[in-house]
């Protein structure tokens, strides 16, 4: 009885790990592609390039990370199959 | 200063070191070495030319006047490919199934292979990446000039950027079209292009971590100037930051050189996975220092400085001239690595949808096969390449190189962004017709044309400023930069808002006003459901010989590989010689084969002239479908039909072993009834013989001679009574004299009549008492006949040596009687318990009295015919039959 329902969590693990190649490019319009970048600009202006600079490379540092992981399992899944 | 002739020299020996290095890319790949010319990180490197002369140069120039805002043109690169897998991921898929050649071949195989829609996307292609070829060309230009300014031999820009576009042109023709291959894959020039991604990458890194830690005082001082000197940003969400992330991911997959080192040039879909993180961090670590490199231009540089050549200048401006040659050496790999993926893939698609068809048309008189296609295509293509470097070196000329890198390049930008909707609502969108994509196409192009393109000239070529600043025919609502009075202040934004709108706008309506050809309708799921097909199915009418395809392939691509893949199919079809039967299959294959090198269109164009099947119509589809349809069912009715003829031919096989057997048992009946006429017969002629002769005999004798011949003769009369009885039984035409009556009475009347024989055989006969009483209607004679005939045969044919035992008993129903006759006797061995009811049938056993076997199929006959039916039963001793008579006449016909 255990066979049918271990085959359908890995069916839905895998299918988990497919989704979540959604997460990052959703992630990333969110932090680059949405007023959220402007809460970023402080009212101070001789702060306000740096901490844009700050934020957009890690969040870009983020994403690549999150990429590089998502891109192993993402081809060990295929492997697998 | 570095001179001009050292830095021409070291360029020269670069680029003969590029030279080397595809040329030994090259030999590996004919090796079939291809391990590391294959890996992830060669694709990913070549697809960092996206990164041109514009970022190593334009980043700089662009952050110090708009301040971060150069980043849009690489994070949205990074969206896309860290969602690599719901857009990328197919299209590659697609490019390797259906061996696409170019941005141009996709679309026109998605829209049912058109060659009108490749044109038309070649056209587009080429026009747009003019001005980016043009910014190359001035990015070099202005680099050469940076080092020559102040020098007594400093040639003109135009003569360097003629010189710089005719050494590339001959570069790109040697390396990209040395050879025809089967992918449209460029080993040697892709390895060449890895090589200078990582030059351009330590180059732009060497000449930031100097300026962070040689010019400025560690980051925090270039962090402090940065907010000094770079323009503020009041909101960066604006629709600017936007629009140029779209159009920086929208070129990622339409610029024709990304599309082939994304697409084309993929050996393993697998590769993209690492691109999908390798190539975002790439283009991190060449944006890291470009605000540090603005910041220290604009500290260090007088004012008026040319913000786009700063990686050179900043050096220099420091006595660094090693380095400034490093940053020279990244700037040209940058522009250089550009131009030559661009023109391959601008020259395939020229070559194949523009220059190609144009040779079929002209060759329609002639079979393809007669020319040699692989010729015209290479010449096509080397003289494609020259066209376009020299499109780009005019466009440069024209626009006098005074514009700013950033600027030219978006323009390409939005014009290759007009691919977008028909690429995308290929790839998703199952109602996406041709006309829809070339509607929306068009009328893109024309309006980026007018609102973008040409306005780039300032008034130089076809639009004057008088039409730029009061619009065409003076109207103003056709300002070019303020179409229908729609003042955006970035012209950018203006074009990309008119011209996407438009392109889109028409490409849904008019798909979803116009139907789909049934090609488009194949390949639109081919297209969409890219996972899931694995075939083209194609149909074809294959008139088309083996020889002619053999000699067509050779002439595309080439004798060797024509004859290794006709072997390989010859084989796969189990032929162990001669060439490979023209199946479906075959010409799919070979039709996808020839796309790697001319197209799906032309491949398809070409395939449909040799094998006549140019278009699959729906009609046909249907017939193939209604076809298929009536096999099935054909099939199915020849199974029933033999399982019926099965069937039939078992139930003859019994009735022809019934038939055998009542043969044998007819024959034994004639033997035995002319035994049994023969017997009285014989005795009747001797003893009347006797009569007639003896005269003197005596009148005891005589007395006794009469009465045998009398009881003989009626021993004839009842064996011919009893034939005769039984025929009219059969036929039907027996009169049944049905009266009211009891069984006791039909028992009683039958035990009589056997009650001698009985007694004679010491046989005890028992009748149930509660039957004696049934009232019933029918003919007590024939009824008694059936028991006297059951009773006989139970005590005849007793042969065990103990007494005969015969039990009648009866079942009362409502309508009917169950009344059954059993004895203690031998029994009937079930086989044949069905033949003792046939005429003249007997068992094996030898008569006890002179029976001739007629009394059971007798007694059958009267049953039946007083609508009531008699069986043998199956029982573990003696023999029992079964009688089931109805207690009134229900017989139809009597």
């Amino acid at each position: 009885m255990s066979k049918p329902s271990s085959s359908i969590n890995k069916k839905r693990a895998k299918r988990k790990i497919r989704e979540l190649a959604f997460i990052l490019p959703a992630l990333g319009i969110f932090f680059f592609l949405t007023p959220f970048i402007n809460t970023i600009i402080t009212s101070d202006t001789s702060t306000d390039i740096r901490e844009l600079f700050y934020y957009i490379f890690t969040a870009w540092a983020l994403l690549i990370l999150g990429a590089y992981g998502l891109s192993r399992k993402l081809t060990n899944e295929e492997d697998k199959e | 200063m570095l001179s001009f002739n050292l830095l021409v020299s070291i360029c020269i020996i670069y680029v003969i070191f590029l030279f080397g290095v595809a040329a030994f890319a090259e030999r590996q790949a004919e090796k079939n070495k291809l391990s590391f010319l294959t890996s992830p990180i060669v694709y990913t490197l070549s697809i960092s030319v996206y990164c041109t002369a514009w970022t190593f140069y334009g980043a700089v120039g662009y952050a110090a006047q708009n301040g971060l805002e150069f980043l849009t043109i690489y994070l949205g690169p990074t969206l896309l490919f860290i969602g690599w897998w719901w857009l990328l991921r197919k299209l590659v898929h697609i490019g390797r199934k259906q061996r696409i050649t170019s941005i141009a071949d996709l679309i026109s195989s998605r829209y049912g292979k058109s060659n009108l829609l490749g044109v038309l996307v070649t056209l587009l292609a080429v026009i747009a990446s003019t001005p980016y070829i043009a910014l190359q060309l001035q990015s070099l230009t202005l680099s050469f000039a940076v080092f020559t300014s102040n020098s007594v031999n400093s040639v003109s820009p135009a003569i360097t950027a003629l010189f710089t576009a005719a050494g590339l042109a001959v570069f790109t023709i040697v390396f990209g079209t040395r050879n025809l291959d089967a992918n449209e894959q460029h080993h040697g020039v892709v390895t060449a292009i890895a090589v200078e991604a990582i030059v351009k990458l330590v180059a732009l890194l060497t000449v930031g971590i100097f300026v962070v830690w040689g010019v400025a005082d560690g980051p925090s001082d270039i962090m402090n100037k940065i907010s000094e000197k770079l323009p503020q940003n009041a909101s960066l969400f604006t629709p600017k930051w936007v629009t140029l992330i779209f159009l920086s991911a929208t070129a990622i997959i339409c610029l024709p050189r990304m599309f082939q080192v994304v697409v084309v040039e993929n050996s393993a879909e697998k590769h993209l996975a690492t691109a999908s993180w390798a190539f975002p961090l790439y283009m991190l670590l060449m944006c890291l220092f470009v605000l540090p490199i603005a910041v220290a231009g604009l500290d260090i540089l007088p004012e008026g400085s040319n913000p786009d050549l700063f990686v050179l200048t900043v050096p220099l401006a420091v006595g660094q001239e090693e380095l400034a040659a490093l940053a020279f050496l990244g700037g040209f790999s940058s522009a250089t690595s550009m131009v030559i993926v661009a023109a391959i893939a601008l020259s395939t698609m020229v070559s194949n949808h523009i220059v190609l068809p144009l040779w079929l048309y002209g060759a329609q008189s002639r079979n393809p096969e007669s020319d040699d296609v692989r010729s015209v295509l290479l010449r096509s293509r080397r003289i494609s390449i020259a066209a376009i470097l020299g499109l780009g070196y005019l466009y440069y000329i024209f626009t006098g190189g005074t514009t700013a890198l950033a600027s030219i390049g978006l323009i390409a930008f939005v014009g290759v962004a007009q691919i977008l909707p028909a690429l995308i609502g290929g790839l998703f969108w199952n109602n996406a017709t041709r006309s829809g994509a070339i509607v929306g196409l068009v009328s893109g192009f024309i309006l980026w044309i007018y609102t973008l393109f040409l306005p780039s000239f300032d008034g130089g070529f076809i639009l004057t400023k008088n039409i730029l600043n009061n619009g065409l025919f003076g109207l103003s609502a056709l300002r070019p930069q303020a179409l229908f009075g729609l003042n955006i202040d970035d012209p950018l934004i203006h074009a990309v808002f008119w011209s996407l709108s438009f392109n889109t706008i028409a490409f849904i309506t008019v798909s979803l006003l116009t139907t789909q050809r049934s090609l488009e309708q194949l390949q639109a799921v081919q297209f969409i459901n890219v996972f899931e097909h694995t075939s083209n199915n194609r149909t074809s009418r294959q008139i088309a010989t083996p020889e002619d395809l053999f000699i067509l392939s050779q002439r595309i691509l080439g004798r060797q590989e024509t004859t290794k893949l006709f072997n390989q199919i010859a084989e796969s079809q189990g032929k162990k010689s001669g060439l490979p039967d023209p199946t479906g299959a075959f010409i799919e294959t070979l039709e996808k084969e020839f796309s790697g090198s001319v197209g799906a269109a032309t491949a398809h164009a070409m395939i449909g002239q040799i094998t006549g099947t140019d278009t699959v119509s729906v009609e046909e589809l249907i017939a193939v479908a209604d076809e298929t349809a009536q096999i099935m069912e054909y099939s199915a009715r020849l199974e029933k039909q033999s399982k019926e003829l099965s069937s039939t031919a078992n139930e003859l096989r019994k009735a022809n072993q019934k038939l055998t057997k009542l043969s044998q048992q007819k024959d034994d009946f004639l033997s035995q009834v002319s035994h049994e006429l023969r017997t009285p017969m014989t005795s009747i002629r001797s003893f009347s013989e006797i009569l007639k002769n003896e005269e003197t005999i005596d009148s005891e004798k005589l007395k006794h001679f009469s009465s045998i011949i009398n009881e003989e003769s009626k021993r004839l009369t009842r064996l011919l009574d009893e034939i005769l009885d039984l025929s009219f039984l059969e036929s039907g035409r027996i009169k049944l004299n049905l009266v009211p009556t009891t069984l006791s009475d039909v028992l009683n009347k039958a035990l009589s009549a056997t009650q001698q024989i009985a007694e004679k055989k010491e046989a005890i006969i028992i009748s149930e008492p509660k039957a004696q009483n049934i009232e019933l209607i029918t003919d007590p004679d024939r009824l008694s006949q059936v028991f006297i005939n059951l009773i006989t045969n139970s005590i005849k044919y007793n042969t065990n040596s103990k007494q005969a035992e015969i039990k009648i008993n009866c079942t009362d129903h409502e309508h009917y009687l169950e009344i059954s006759v059993s004895d203690n006797g031998p029994g009937i061995p079930e086989t044949e318990q069905e033949i003792i009811f046939e005429k003249f049938s007997r068992l094996n056993t030898k008569p006890a009295t002179g029976g001739v076997g007629l009394g059971l199929p007798i007694s059958l006959e009267i049953m039946q015919n007083l609508g009531g039916e008699l069986r043998c039963l199956p029982v573990l001793s003696g023999a029992e039959f079964r009688i089931n008579l109805p207690k009134y006449p229900i017989v139809a016909e009597i």
